[in-house]
């Protein structure tokens, strides 16, 4: 009796750990279909605005606050900007809901491993400093 | 900024970015060593830029195959997560070396690194899952035996772990090179995963996969606010590389594990010349 329920409870782990991978892996995908939904669109509208002859060229956005504030300018550049930054984001959202996942996995050696490599990507974020 | 806007430039490296994420998906590398060199010699694109560009390949690489992988469970996360802590440190204190290291020497020795480690590839082309592996003690205790779906097999295939410490040594390494050399480090990443651990080669190249794009976006953040990430650049390469990536998932899971051995034998060739050369230069022009 005790080892069947040892099993139930094991194919319920697993149970548990592939709806917890589908959930990543919708999550990605979403992440990386909207991303490049709006590169695209940027990229059209960028050409349909005359591309080479916009002003754009030396003053595209770089950083958050920059992207809003061209965007309200209605810059083609600083849509293809956001979708990038949306782009870069997509491993760290990758790493933050991991953590989750295994938490609730009641997997706390690697709830914490994984706690650790965002507090590393974090800091060495911090430091503008690391390798590619 | 002297990105020429033409809509020839745009398909022309969407096209061959398309061409890099397909490799770089199967291979476990993120591209760059294609991306820089089109961008630099082909564009005369400033280096700065092309790197902007290249961390946006990589990126994407990991992020357009990951889907895929992720469901097919050929990625093994934890293996990743925990050699992911090897690499980021690895690349902070590179990062850190940078000032003092002898860049050119040390293109030389990484070259010849990567000649040297074909040999033990070359010997397993044949081998198709490696075969009398064992975990050992740290793979026990951090549970990283996992298994997964062979498509191209039609079964499940569960493998084990060894050599952990000599993994997570190669992993902290490959993390310096890229710290100190700012070049991507997938190739010695899958060599860790592959040669010192045992891991199935599809195992090892996905696992890459996801640990370059982590590693990446850890240093994105720089190169947008520097402006190194020219959006009329990194776009075409973005598009270019997600749907190359994309396909390359799904090529992936048909493929056998020798088949992506030999691919990436003739890669890392080409990546150990190319590194050879540029630290012959280096060190000739002093």
């Amino acid at each position: 009796m005790g080892r069947k329920s040892a099993d139930d409870a094991a194919t319920d782990a697993q149970g548990r750990l592939r709806q917890a991978e589908l959930v990543i892996s919708n999550v990605l995908r979403w992440g990386v279909i909207l991303s490049a939904t709006i590169i695209a669109l940027g990229v059209v509208w960028f050409y349909l605005d005359g591309g080479g002859a916009s002003q754009a060229l030396a003053t595209y956005p770089r950083s958050l606050g920059g992207i809003v504030q061209q965007l309200g300018r209605g810059e083609p550049l600083a849509l293809v900007a956001l979708g990038l930054l949306l782009l870069l984001l997509t491993p760290i959202a990758r790493v933050a809901i991991s953590i989750l996942v295994f938490a609730l996995e009641r997997d706390w050696l690697y709830t914490v491993i994984t706690i650790i490599v965002l507090l590393i990507l974090l800091v060495s974020l911090a430091l503008g400093r690391g390798g590619a | 900024m002297a990105a020429p806007p033409h809509l020839l430039f745009f398909a022309l490296v969407f096209a061959a970015s398309l061409a890099a994420g397909l490799i770089g998906s199967l291979v476990g590398l993120g591209g760059g060593v294609f991306v820089v060199p089109l961008l630099t010699l082909v564009f005369g694109l400033p280096l700065p830029e092309a790197i902007g560009a290249s961390i946006i390949s990589v990126i994407a690489t990991s992020s357009g195959a990951a889907a895929a992988y992720v469901r097919d469970r050929i990625t093994n996360l934890r293996v990743g997560m925990f050699l992911e802590i090897a690499t980021t440190l690895g690349a902070i204190t590179g990062a850190f070396l940078t000032a003092i290291a002898p860049t050119g020497l040390l293109f030389f020795i990484f070259g010849l690194v990567l000649v040297v480690s074909a040999a033990p590839l070359i010997m397993r082309f044949g081998e198709e899952l490696p075969e009398g592996v064992k975990n050992d003690r740290w793979a026990e205790r951090l549970g990283l035996a996992g298994s997964y779906r062979d498509e191209r097999l039609g079964r499940e295939v569960a493998y084990q772990v060894k050599r952990v410490p000599l993994g997570v040594a190669l992993m902290y390494g490959a993390g310096l090179i890229s710290g100190l050399l700012g070049i991507g480090s997938g190739t010695f990443k899958v060599l860790a995963m592959d040669t010192a651990m045992r891991l199935p080669v599809k195992v090892s190249t996905t696992t890459s996969n996801f640990m370059i794009g982590v590693t990446a976006a850890a240093s994105a953040g720089i190169y947008f606010q520097r402006g190194d990430i020219n959006p009329v650049v990194a776009a075409p390469v973005a598009l270019g590389v997600l749907a190359g990536a994309t396909v390359g998932a799904r090529v992936l899971a048909r493929l056998s594990n020798r088949s992506i051995r030999k691919l990436f034998v003739p890669i890392l060739l080409f990546i150990a010349l190319s590194m050879l050369i540029r630290g012959g230069s280096m060190l000739l022009g002093g």
